[in-house]
């Protein structure tokens, strides 16, 4: 009785573990492997639902238009639980058990890091799509190519803001005072260190006056000591080089201690749909919007058509990214006419392209030197709109803050 | 330095914070008190109360703070079922209860990954941003914190008059003292033991109905909040209901005044160093080893 009920009981935490892992099951063997790692637990847990459907949409795409040089591919897609060292376990399984011919990057740039660590040892090709933090690309890597804009760009899904508010009188109400005092914080990681490095150093540059500067751990579910510490410095704007969890976090302390800053950007969030959860407290926010308002090019009208009629709703820059770094693979092995991983990886190296979120042409570092730029949006009564630069602003910037 | 201002407000957040902490700790107190065993799903408990109101505030629209019976009455029963079905049959030895426990917690994860998947859920009521400001608004006291507080309090008010005037609770004390005398002054141990799980899960279960309605969950959260309950119970002392109260106040206040002093980023590191202290100069914590 007892034995049977042990059983039964592993029995269903196996039927469980199965379901929620889908993806991770057998490979027949005609199908080709494509492997990645994305964080369905852990820090960046919010943000991996966008990327997986977006991997998942760009792999149909590959199998629709014929495959890789004829042949069915497969995802295997495992939780990297946001964990570098997780990831390792994970990368290394892909290339050596599942024999996977090219890697999607998870998020994160510790955690792509670790990844394209494995890849580079197995000379495997690895395309990373959330990853931007400098020291990423600064290690040598040959192997990893990151869409994101990195290096060259390093911290430029905030630093935008920071030049937003240097020209407060382009945008700011007539007579107003240009707010002066700036706080910039961001998540722990490689990532947010370089970003706010950058930050502060562009704010520096344009005359702003640094109060506060400094890291959070993504994990802690209160940030109330932290902003108190902020309002006390009586910052009047904040720039927080921030993920999804931590972004809501952070508006529900904002909100609490009714801190009357001015203006503020959240890196993402506020251009999210899940955002709408906050109500009214969510408005207001800018954000950074990497995908411009005008892009078409690189099949984008496809993607998003395949999109809605897919999942049934309409896509989010996040889904475009995802979905780019599957057009990237396709094209290199195009290109290449081969699968050997070496030729993918020159071919990959020497893509000049359009996506379908921006273009493509990889710097020697791995870095998309392509990209064009980001843009800031601000959330208006739960709409994102694009409000910088002038010449993409869809709507001036509403405000105050508060 | 921060001033006066701020260092109260970070004071009464520690002290919020510390409120809910207790009822956690305090659920794993009666458990290891009364059981002697150590649940490695306590955490994930908590996420399947801060579900079920996260669900009934968004499906049904009830209200969080009226959530909380529902949520203890349905926890209960379903951690005496576990009790009974799961861990009774186990319970003669530790390391099966341990890798129970353990699988129960992968178990309870995985339902909230198929169910609630891993976006980031929070419960925003009308009155979240209600609040009391003093020393023109350099600190406000949220009216939904304190609300949270007074009902950590009353839980921990009821569960102690549970546990001394009540022949339930009377019998969880034998049991907690001796389990062999309760067995022979004719105490049914079986069902004591399954009635502390239920409460105890129940209560901890409170505990994250009152925090969605300050924080946001995720389904990875559990194990982070587990550890959290395992400190402050070895801080307060094993088995001890006044140190669970207590060990969750000081952790509270501990952890938010620390972020005052550090940067935000040594947050998790406060609590462990607290944990460790303890195991190295009081191993039998605070209240030491005070039966239930």
């Amino acid at each position: 009785m007892r034995k049977s009920l042990i059983m039964w009981t592993l029995l269903s935490v196996f039927v469980v573990c199965g379901l929620v892992s889908l993806n991770q099951t057998a490979v027949a063997e005609e199908e080709l492997v494509i492997g990645c790692s994305l964080p369905f637990t852990g820090g960046l847990s919010s943000e991996a639902p966008y990327f997986r459907d977006g991997y998942t949409l760009g792999v149909d795409m590959i199998n629709k238009s014929g495959g890789l040089l004829g042949k069915k591919v497969k995802l295997v897609m495992q939780d990297d639980q946001t964990d570098p060292a997780t990831a390792i376990t994970i990368y290394e399984k892909l290339v050596t058990k599942e024999k996977a011919i090219a890697l999607f990057g998870p998020l994160g740039s510790s955690v792509t890091a670790a990844a394209a660590s494995v890849a580079e040892k197995h000379k495997v090709p690895i395309v990373s799509s959330y990853a931007a933090g400098e020291s990423l690309y600064n290690k040598g890597y040959t192997y990893h190519f990151g869409i994101c804009a990195s290096s060259y760009f390093g911290g430029s899904y905030s630093v935008p803001f920071i030049d937003m508010v240097n020209n407060f009188e382009k945008w700011g109400p007539k007579g107003e005072a240009k707010p002066n005092k700036i706080a910039i914080i961001g998540v722990s990681g490689a990532y947010g260190r370089d970003a706010v490095d950058r930050c502060v150093k562009r704010a520096k540059e344009v005359g702003l006056d640094v109060v506060h500067q400094g890291m959070y751990d993504a994990k802690t579910g209160d940030f109330t000591p932290m902003l108190q510490k902020i309002k006390g410095k009586g910052a009047e704007i904040l720039c927080a080089v921030s993920y999804y969890n931590d972004s809501i976090i952070l508006a529900r302390g904002i909100a609490k201690l009714k801190m009357k800053f001015k203006t503020i950007f959240l890196g993402t969030g506020p251009d999210l749909p899940e955002w709408k959860e906050l109500g009214p407290i969510g408005y207001k926010y800018c954000s950074a919007y990497p995908l411009s308002p005008s892009w078409q090019r690189g099949g984008y009208p496809e993607f998003v058509k395949a999109f809605k009629a897919k999942f049934g709703k309409d896509p989010i820059y996040s889904h475009a990214w995802a979905y780019g770094v599957a057009q990237v693979l396709k094209a290199a092995v195009e290109k290449a006419q081969s699968l050997d991983p070496v030729k993918v990886r020159n071919a990959i190296a020497g893509l000049d392209m359009d996506i379908a979120w921006c273009h493509v042409k990889f710097a020697p570092e791995g870095w998309n030197a392509g990209y064009g730029g980001t843009y800031i949006s601000q959330n208006q009564k739960g709409k994102t709109v694009g409000v910088w630069p002038p010449e993409v602003a869809q709507a001036p910037v509403i405000y105050p803050f508060r | 330095m921060p001033t006066l201002a701020g260092f109260i407000q970070t004071l009464s957040t520690g002290i919020f914070q510390g409120g809910v902490y207790a009822i956690m700790a305090l659920g794993l107190a009666i458990i290891f008190g009364v059981m002697h065993i150590i649940n490695f799903a306590h955490g994930e408990f908590l996420l399947i109360g801060a579900y079920l109101t996260y669900w009934l505030f968004h499906a049904l629209h009830v209200d969080p703070f009226l959530s909380i019976l529902l949520t203890f009455g349905l926890v209960f029963v379903f951690g005496q079922i576990i009790q009974r079905y799961l861990l009774d049959p186990v319970r003669h030895d530790h390391s099966f209860v341990l890798v129970m426990t353990y699988a129960l917690s992968i178990f309870i994860v995985g339902l909230m990954f198929i169910f609630f998947k891993s976006e980031l859920r929070s419960v925003v009521t009308v009155y979240s941003l209600w609040s009391l400001d003093f020393m023109d608004a350099d600190v406000i006291l949220n009216l939904q914190d304190m609300a949270v507080l007074v009902m950590a309090g009353i839980f921990f008010v009821l569960v102690h008059l549970f546990m001394k005037r009540t022949w339930i609770g009377k019998c969880m004390s034998v049991c907690a003292q001796d389990e062999e005398a309760a067995q022979l002054m004719g105490i049914d141990t079986r069902l004591v033991s399954s009635l502390a799980f239920g409460l105890g899960s129940a209560l901890t279960s409170v505990t994250g109905s009152l925090m969605i309605t300050s924080q946001v969950f995720h389904p990875g959260m559990g194990g982070i909040q587990t550890l959290k309950a395992f400190t402050i119970v070895i801080l307060g002392g094993m088995g001890s209901l006044w140190g669970a109260a207590v060990g969750g106040i000081l952790v509270g206040i501990i952890e938010a005044v620390g972020t005052l002093f550090m940067p935000g980023i040594y947050k998790p590191i406060i609590g462990f160093s607290i944990l460790l202290l303890v195991l190295l100069f009081r191993p039998s914590g605070l209240f030491g080893k005070a039966s239930v």
